[in-house]
């Protein structure tokens, strides 16, 4: 007994991890345990949850808040997933070489092989609208935010949204999915085709796409298939339109209380007591939820009901009306609204509040779009200055 | 080049009218024995073109280059997008080509029709002196400042909002300072502009402007809005010191000199030079650009 506890605690000398050769002080036991053996990143290991209730712990409810952090129970290092590894660590350098300089052509080569060929599957059939279908949205690029002016004088801040390179990736019936809804995954902007696990890979590839960088899931009716390998552009949406947009948040890190909820903190003067919470509460224990420091930003914020007032067919840009979290050049997902009120009942209202259903199809295709399409309220700056009706009776 | 061979033989000619002039006699043809060397003098071209106007150093082509067709300074490289500058830049072009927006300094003096619903005859006119003109593109803001029966009044408007209907110079001047909000805490006299005030002759934009150089007495300390002796940098045509005893005059003078190297430090300075290669060669692709776009507009609404 005595010679175990002469173990644990007696030795201090410094222990080197035998991968990297960095050294650490301290115990060897757990210097072992925080570095480990390097594994490959393109295979997927699944994790098992860290799921207390099952051992009988004291309380039932997991408080989890939207960062993912559990209030009462730190997951240790050894049940984290493994460490991602870059995708050429194992290869030598001629290899590497090799293989960037295919990765540099891949998405121009890939999209003019598909322009090419000529065995082209026809896309997927095209079903009417109904009441409570829902069709899959797009994947942007969060450009800027500029004024816009419209014709009673008055003006908005309103953001530039870019669809850039956007295609579906991959579409889960009902079945495959979970037996509620359809599920389809678009993705935006491309990557080199190593940047992701073999998994998705496989669903790029199936599509005849370029990897993408950025991927989102949309619920979506059975009605509103859309085949893997559809281009999405800005004329997806319709000017007029309610938009919901979710986006990363600019992310501040572990912040105090003072700017991650704004607390008053301690008079100018005051010489003890600066920026501390104060108060934890009454009742002999700390409620959850407490407010707390922790980590400020980089969630994912989703604003609803965002008109839709400008269109770019060239860019493929779209001016909406306010503005969403995000640095710019964040990914955004964007979709028709999920706001109650906005929902349509009939075709009309679908028309109106709701873009093309399931996709956009050009009515003639050797038609050429304009290359800007303005909502009827907004004035456009190549009209001469604004002059208001006067009201004389 | 045709132009300015035709300046250069046309102010020739009016050189040698003048020496005539002096001598209060009409211009004669001095004929001479060889009449057959006679050499007419050169026609002068007198199709001018709007393309051919000479811009002198300090002033240039709005359609080409302006202040705030400048991006902002902004540190990590991924945090900027080039569409949207250009984008933005193209609404701008849009908007020059439908008004007329007439160039102006912080220090000049701008009269202003607006638009507004409130009003009587649903528009309104104020004219003040320009504090200052910051901002990018679309939203660049300038701000305008008169004393109208003892009271400063400011009011902020958008360079290039539709709302405005009218925009007069009446007054060009530009100071060494681009921002002028010392006024505030200056004489009022350099801020009250006659509601009815007349324009005054531009000078045309061949012509290089002079500045401003004079300095302008501000009220005693206690009442400023800013301790302007601890700004870098400081003011040029604002005289703050006038007032200060000798322990504040020390402290103002231990105060610059201490802030003085940030005038060397290379990190914090903006060069605009090379950007404003690339912002002309981009406005000129603009022109075209925005000529096929907006054609395809016309063909809707008509």
């Amino acid at each position: 007994m005595l010679a175990s506890r002469q173990r644990l605690f007696t030795s201090t000398t410094k222990s080197s991890c035998c991968f990297c050769e960095r050294e650490f002080h301290g115990n060897k036991k757990y210097a072992a345990k925080r570095h480990r053996t390097p594994r490959p990143k393109n295979v997927f290991t699944p994790v098992e949850p860290v799921n207390a209730v099952k051992r009988g712990e004291r309380f039932a409810v997991r408080y989890t808040d939207k960062y993912g952090v559990r209030s009462d129970k730190f997951v240790p290092v050894h049940k984290l997933p493994a460490p991602r590894w870059s995708w050429d660590y194992d290869l030598t350098k001629d290899n590497v070489d090799f293989l960037s300089e295919i990765a540099r052509n891949y998405s121009e080569n890939l999209q003019t092989e598909a322009t090419n060929a000529p065995l082209n599957d026809e896309l997927w059939p095209v079903h009417d609208w109904q009441k409570d279908s829902k069709r899959c949205g797009a994947v942007g690029i969060k450009l800027g935010v500029h004024p816009i002016w419209f014709k009673d004088g008055s003006y908005c801040n309103s953001t530039l949204i870019q669809i850039l390179d956007c295609n579906v990736v991959k579409y889960f019936s009902k079945e495959e999915y979970n037996n509620k809804t359809a599920a389809v995954l678009v993705g935006a902007k491309n990557a080199s085709p190593f940047y992701r696990n073999e998994k998705y890979a496989q669903f790029c590839r199936d599509a005849g796409i370029p990897m993408k960088a950025k991927c989102f899931r949309f619920l979506v009716t059975e009605n509103a298939a859309l085949k893997p390998g559809t281009p999405i552009n800005a004329m997806h949406f319709r000017v007029g339109q309610y938009v919901d947009c979710l986006a990363k948040s600019i992310g501040y890190g572990f912040q105090g209380v003072m700017q991650r909820w704004k607390m008053a903190g301690g008079h100018p003067h005051a010489k003890l007591w600066h920026r501390r919470i104060g108060s934890l509460g009454a009742g002999g224990k700390v409620i959850k939820g407490k407010k707390m420091p922790g980590q400020l930003g980089g969630t994912y914020e989703n604003i609803r009901g965002l008109k839709v007032l400008r269109i770019n067919t060239k860019y493929n840009v779209i001016y909406v009306k306010g503005r969403f979290a995000g640095h710019i050049n964040q990914f955004v997902k964007i979709c028709d609204t999920s706001v109650g009120r906005l929902q349509p009942n009939t075709e009309e209202e679908a028309k109106r509040l709701i873009g093309p259903f399931p996709r956009y199809i050009p009515i003639d295709s050797n038609e050429e779009l304009p290359e800007e399409i303005y909502h009827d309220s907004v004035h456009r700056m190549n009209d001469p200055s604004i002059i208001l009706p006067s009201t004389e009776k | 080049m045709m132009n300015k061979s035709w300046l250069f033989s046309l102010s020739r000619w009016t050189q040698s009218l003048s020496k005539e002039a002096k001598c209060a006699r009409a211009p004669i043809l001095h004929l001479s024995k060889r009449s057959s060397a006679f050499k007419a003098p050169t026609r002068p071209d007198l199709k001018t073109t709007e393309s051919e106007t000479t811009y002198a150093k300090g002033r240039e082509n709005p359609m080409l280059f302006c202040e705030e067709y400048i991006p902002p300074q902004v540190q990590p490289d991924w945090h900027r997008n080039k569409l949207k500058y250009r984008l933005e830049r193209m609404d701008c072009l849009r908007r020059r080509k439908a008004f007329n927006i007439p160039e102006f300094y912080p220090g000049s003096i701008v009269a202003v029709t607006v638009a507004d619903k409130h009003a009587p005859g649903k528009s309104i006119r104020f004219n003040g002196r320009v504090l200052y003109k910051d901002g990018f593109g679309l939203g660049c803001k300038f701000a305008l400042r008169n004393v109208i029966d003892g009271e400063g009044i400011e009011v902020v408007y958008h360079l290039y909002g539709p709302y405005i209907q009218k925009m007069e110079v009446l007054h060009l001047e530009k100071w060494v300072d681009t921002d002028l909000r010392y006024l505030r805490d200056a004489d009022p006299s350099y801020c009250t502009i006659d509601p009815d005030m007349q324009p005054k002759a531009l000078p045309p934009t061949s012509v290089e402007l002079e500045l401003f150089r004079e300095r302008v007495k501000l009220n005693k300390s206690p009442r400023w809005q800013f301790q302007y002796q601890k700004h870098w940098p400081p003011p040029y045509n604002a005289d703050f010191q006038s007032h200060f005893l000798e322990d504040e005059l020390i402290e103002s003078e231990r105060f610059s000199a201490m802030e003085s190297w940030r005038k060397y430090d290379i990190c914090r300075h903006y060069d605009v030079t090379e950007m404003k290669e690339e912002i002309v060669a981009e406005m000129k692709a603009n022109k075209s650009r925005i000529e096929k776009a907006d054609s395809t507009l016309k063909q809707e609404t008509s």
